[in-house]
C-alpha cells in the first residue's frame, strides 16, 4: 500500500463488511451459548441485526463523508503551511520582495487612481432623478464664425422655455457672486441665479428645510428670496433647523432663507454654489439683447420625448426666430445634448488616453514581476525537483508557488490601494480649476472592486507563469543540471518573450510621454500677448451700499493699487473684471468707426474686460499700435481692442482706429482652444465692482502670506472688500502654478 | 420480554452509544449491543445494524476514534473509544436527557399540576 502526503485514509468497503460478520456471528454464538439450536440461533442473528446489505450502505456513505472532511482538512493544513513557507522564502529574498512589491503597489496605485478620476468624471451618473433626461442646451454660430456652443441671449432662451415641448422645462442660470454682509466678516459666495423651475423640475432635488422657488416669485421686482446649501446652511447658519425665515444681506440687499438644500447637492451647472437666486427677468424688456451670449440652460426632457424630437423642435423655433429677428438671430442655430456627456466632452479624449496608458503601465508592472518570479523561481527548480521526487505532487508545488505570489500580491494590492487613495486626493487636488464634475471624484467601493480585480490577475498572471514553467521541468535535467540557473531552451524563450513585451511596451510609453511632453512645450510656448511669469493674482469683492457708486470703487482701487505698489518686490499693479483665458465679463457688438455696415449676422461680437491704467503694464501687454489705456481715460473713452478683434472686423490697419489694438489672447475662447471667437476688447473702468487684480513680481514663496496680509493693514474698516482675498488666492494658483513657470 | 419491546426514539442510539463507551471503555460494535442489552434489561428493542452508521457518523464528528484489534474469542474486531471531545458530549447529552426524561415524565403523570 502506499503512503501519500494527504493523510490517513478511511478503510473502504471491506472493513464494513468484516465488521457487520462479526457482529452477525457474535450473537450467533451467544445464543447457541444459551442453548438455541444452531441454524435456529444464526437465523434469529441475522433477524436481530436486519438488513445487512443497507447497512453496510450507510456505512459506506459515512465513510466517503469523512474521507472528504479528512482531505478537506489536510488541504487547510497544507495551505497553512504554505503559507508558513511562503513567507519565510520571501524572507530569505527581501531584494526581490521589495522590488515586486513597489512594481505591483505603482502599478496598482496609479490604475486606482486614474481610473477613481475617469470614474467619477465619465462615467459615474449625474446625481439626480433620471440623469439621462436631462439635456444641454446651446447656441450654435459656427455660420457666423463662431463657435457651436455658446451661451444664450436671454429672449431666445426664453422663446426656447416657452415654444419647445419636448422639455418638461428649461432651467436658465447665470453665475452669481454676492458678498454676504452683517455676519462676521463681509465675503463672496459662489452662487447661482436661476430660474424658478432649475431647482425643482429640472435638477429635482428636494429641499431638507422649507421649499425652493415659486414661479410667481420669478417676475421682475419679485421677493428677494435665497435657497442655500446645505454648506451654507451650516457655516453661516449654524445649521438651526429654524433657518428658514433667516435674513442674509446679500450686495446690500436683504435676502429671505426659503430652503435648504440637501447634503453633498452639487449643481452640474455650476459647481460649487453655496446659494441660489431667481433671475427674475422680463424677456419682453431684454429684446436688444437676444443676440447676447450671457446666459446658460439645461433641460429635463418631457416624459417620452426624446433628444432628436427636442432637437427638431428646436431647430424650427431657431428658424423662425431668425425671420422674426434678423438683426439679432441671422446665423444662430439651437443645440441640444445629453447633460453628462456635455459636461465631459473636453475631458473625455484626454482621460481615456490617460487611461489607456496607466493600463500599460500597470501591464508592463504585471510583466516585470512576472519575470522577476520566473529569474527567482528558476533558482529554485533543483529544490522542486527534490520534492516531487519525495513525492509530491504537481498540484501541490502550483500551489505553493500560487500562495507565494498571493502573499505578494495581496501586499502589493494593500499597498497600491493606499497610493491610490493618496493620488486620488493628490490629482483632484492637482486638477486646474473648470475641470468638470471634480466634486465626483473620489476612491469609492467600485474602484476597490477594480483594485482587488485588478490585484487578483496580477496574482493569477504573476503566479501561473511560473508554477507552469516549474510544473513541466523534468526532473532529471534539473537535478542533473544542478539546480544551477534556468536549465532547458522553453525558459529561456519564455523570458526571451516577456523581455521583449517589456521593451515593447516601454517604447510605446516613452513615444507617448515624448509627444505630450512635446505638446505641453508648444502649448507653453504659445506668444499669449503677455508675460504670464511672476504674476500674482486674487479675487477681491466690494460689498454694500458704501461701493455702490462708481468714485467710491475707484478710490478704493486707486488706493490699493498705491498700497500695493509699494510693496518690496511689486513691479506693477493692476486690476480686472475677468483674467485673461479664464473668466468671462459679458460681450457687445461692434463696430470700427468708419467701417462698413456689417452684414446681418456678421456683426463682431467683442467679449469686455474692464481694467484700472495700470493693467496693461501689470501683464506686459505689448501695444502693437496707438496707445495703451492711461489714468487720463475717463468711462466712454474709447476702448483698446486686442488684436485678434482689430483684424477679425475690417481689413484696415489697426493704427487708422482712435485707440491702439494690443495682441492679447490667441488662445481666446473659454474653453481653451486656440480659436479668434470671440475678441475680446479692453476698456476703461466704469460701472460694476473690480473683482479681480493681478499684480507682478512678488517673491513666490512669500506671496499667499503677503496677499492675506492686504486685509490688514487697515484696521478702520476701509478695507472690507479685502476680506474674500485670502480664499480666492488659493482657487487660482492652479492656473498659476502651470502658466508662470 | 416480548416482541414488543419499546422501539427507540430517533437520536437515542447515539446517546446509548455515547453512554456504552463513557469512563474509557473500549468496545466493539457488538460488545456495545450487549452492553445496551444488558443495562436495559432487555426492554429495548434495538435493530443491531443501525449501531453502525451512527458509530461512523460519530466517528466524523471526531467524537468517537476506532482501532482495530483482537476480541475475546480471537477475531480481527474494530473497537471504539470516546475521544476528549465524546466525552464531552457525553457529559452534556446525559445531563440533557436527564432534564428530557424528567420534564416528560411530569407532564405525564396522573393528577400533574395544570
Amino acid at each position: 500500500m502506499t503512503t501519500r502526503l494527504r493523510g490517513p485514509d478511511v478503510e473502504g468497503a471491506d472493513a464494513a463488511r468484516e465488521e457487520i460478520d462479526f457482529h452477525i456471528e457474535c450473537r450467533a454464538q451467544r445464543l447457541i451459548s444459551e442453548g438455541w439450536p444452531e441454524a435456529r440461533a444464526w437465523e434469529e442473528a441475522r433477524r436481530r441485526f436486519g438488513d445487512p446489505d443497507r447497512v453496510r450502505a450507510e456505512v459506506e456513505r459515512e465513510m466517503t463523508k469523512r474521507r472528504w472532511t479528512m482531505r478537506m482538512r489536510a488541504w487547510v493544513d497544507g495551505l497553512g503551511a504554505d503559507l508558513r513557507v511562503g513567507l519565510r522564502q520571501w524572507r530569505k529574498d527581501p531584494g526581490t520582495l521589495v522590488l515586486a512589491l513597489i512594481t505591483l503597489a505603482l502599478g496598482i496605485g496609479a490604475t486606482t487612481a486614474i481610473f477613481s478620476l475617469v470614474y467619477g468624471i465619465l462615467l459615474r451618473p449625474l446625481p439626480f432623478p433620471q440623469p439621462d433626461r436631462l439635456v444641454a442646451l446651446w447656441v450654435d454660430v459656427t455660420e457666423r464664425g463662431g463657435p457651436d456652443r455658446e451661451w444664450w441671449g436671454y429672449p431666445n432662451i426664453h422663446d426656447v422655455r416657452e415654444e419647445v415641448e419636448a422639455f418638461h422645462e428649461v432651467g436658465i442660470y447665470s453665475g452669481w457672486r454676492p458678498v454676504l454682509t452683517g455676519r462676521g466678516s463681509p465675503s463672496q459666495l459662489a452662487g447661482s441665479a436661476v430660474t424658478a423651475g432649475m431647482l425643482s423640475e429640472v435638477l429635482d432635488v428636494q429641499p431638507i428645510l422649507g421649499r425652493l422657488f415659486r414661479a410667481e416669485e420669478d417676475v421682475p421686482g419679485g421677493p428677494a428670496v435665497a435657497v442655500v446649501s446645505h454648506r451654507l446652511w451650516q457655516d453661516v447658519l449654524a445649521a438651526r433647523p429654524d433657518a428658514v425665515g433667516e435674513t442674509l444681506v446679500l450686495n446690500g440687499t436683504t435676502f429671505e432663507v426659503v430652503g435648504v438644500l440637501p447634503v453633498g447637492f452639487e449643481a452640474p451647472i455650476q459647481s460649487g454654489s453655496d446659494i441660489f437666486g431667481l433671475v427674475q427677468l422680463d424677456a419682453a424688456a431684454l429684446a436688444n439683447v437676444r443676440g447676447n451670449f450671457s446666459w446658460r440652460a439645461i433641460a429635463r426632457l418631457a416624459p417620452g420625448a426624446s433628444l432628436d424630437a427636442a432637437q427638431a423642435e428646436l431647430s424650427a423655433l431657431a428658424g423662425r426666430l431668425e425671420q422674426e429677428y434678423p438683426e439679432h438671430n441671422t446665423g444662430m442655430g439651437f443645440t441640444v445634448s445629453g447633460l453628462r456627456n456635455d459636461l465631459v466632452a473636453q475631458a473625455r479624449t484626454a482621460l481615456i488616453l490617460v487611461m489607456a496608458a496607466v493600463a500599460l503601465v500597470l501591464l508592463l508592472a504585471c510583466v516585470n514581476v512576472a519575470n522577476l518570479l520566473l529569474a527567482r523561481n528558476s533558482t529554485r527548480e533543483g529544490a522542486f525537483a527534490v520534492r516531487a521526487a519525495l513525492g509530491s505532487g504537481r498540484a501541490r508545488v502550483v500551489r505553493q508557488l500560487l500562495v507565494e505570489t498571493g502573499i505578494l500580491s495581496v501586499a502589493g494590492g494593500l499597498l497600491g490601494l493606499g497610493l491610490g487613495v493618496l493620488g486620488t486626493r493628490g490629482l483632484v487636488a492637482l486638477a486646474p480649476t473648470g475641470t468638470p464634475r471634480l466634486e465626483a471624484v473620489s476612491v469609492d467601493l467600485r474602484v476597490l472592486a477594480v483594485t482587488v480585480l485588478l490585484t487578483l490577475a496580477a496574482a493569477v498572471f504573476t503566479g501561473l507563469l511560473p508554477a507552469f514553467r516549474v510544473g513541466r521541468s523534468d526532473l532529471r535535467s534539473s537535478l542533473v543540471g544542478g539546480g544551477r540557473g534556468d536549465s532547458g531552451s522553453a525558459g529561456l524563450r519564455l523570458r526571451a518573450g516577456l523581455v521583449v513585451v517589456q521593451v515593447g511596451l516601454a517604447v510605446a510609453l516613452l513615444c507617448t510621454a515624448g509627444i505630450l511632453t512635446r505638446s505641453f512645450e508648444r502649448l507653453r510656448s504659445v506668444d499669449l500677448g503677455f508675460e504670464p511669469r511672476g504674476v500674482l493674482t486674487f479675487f477681491l469683492g466690494l460689498p454694500g451700499e458704501a461701493y455702490q457708486d462708481g468714485d467710491a470703487r475707484g478710490e478704493f482701487l486707486q488706493a490699493l493699487e498705491e498700497r500695493l505698489g509699494a510693496l518690496p518686490g511689486v513691479e506693477a499693479v493692476g486690476g480686472v473684471t475677468a483674467l485673461p483665458l479664464a473668466g468671462f465679463d459679458g460681450d457687445v457688438d461692434f463696430r470700427l468707426e468708419g467701417a462698413p455696415e456689417p452684414e446681418l449676422g456678421r456683426q463682431p461680437t467683442a467679449w469686455i474686460r474692464r481694467v484700472t491704467p495700470s493693467y496693461m503694464e501689470a501683464l506686459n501687454l505689448r501695444v502693437i499700435a496707438g496707445r495703451g489705456i492711461t489714468s487720463q481715460d475717463l468711462p466712454g473713452t474709447p476702448p483698446v481692442m486686442s488684436e485678434t478683434s482689430g483684424s477679425g472686423t475690417t481689413g484696415d490697419p489697426p493704427s487708422t482706429s482712435p485707440t491702439a489694438s494690443i495682441p492679447a489672447g490667441r488662445c481666446s475662447s473659454r474653453s481653451g482652444s486656440p480659436r479668434a471667437w470671440p475678441p475680446r476688447r479692453w476698456r476703461p473702468p466704469s460701472g460694476p465692482p473690480w473683482r479681480k487684480w493681478i499684480r507682478t513680481s512678488l517673491p513666490r514663496p512669500s506671496a499667499p502670506w503677503r496677499i492675506g496680509s492686504v486685509r490688514h493693514w487697515d484696521p478702520t474698516a476701509s478695507w472690507p472688500g479685502s476680506s474674500a482675498a485670502s480664499p480666492r488666492w488659493r482657487s487660482f494658483w492652479p492656473w498659476w502654478a502651470c502658466t508662470a513657470w | 420480554m416480548t416482541e414488543t419491546s419499546l422501539t427507540l426514539l430517533k437520536g437515542t442510539v447515539d446517546l446509548l452509544i455515547l453512554a456504552a463507551l463513557g469512563e474509557g471503555e473500549l468496545r466493539h460494535g457488538y460488545g456495545i449491543a450487549e452492553w445496551i442489552e444488558r443495562s436495559t434489561g432487555g426492554d429495548l428493542l434495538l435493530e443491531e445494524g443501525t449501531l453502525y452508521p451512527a458509530l461512523h457518523r460519530l466517528q466524523r464528528k471526531g467524537l468517537l476514534s476506532s482501532e482495530w484489534g483482537t476480541s475475546e474469542n480471537n477475531r480481527r474486531a474494530r473497537f471504539y473509544r470516546l475521544t476528549r471531545r465524546g466525552e464531552a458530549a457525553r457529559v452534556n447529552a446525559l445531563k440533557e436527557w436527564d432534564r428530557y426524561a424528567r420534564a416528560v415524565s411530569a407532564a405525564l403523570k396522573p393528577g400533574a399540576a395544570r
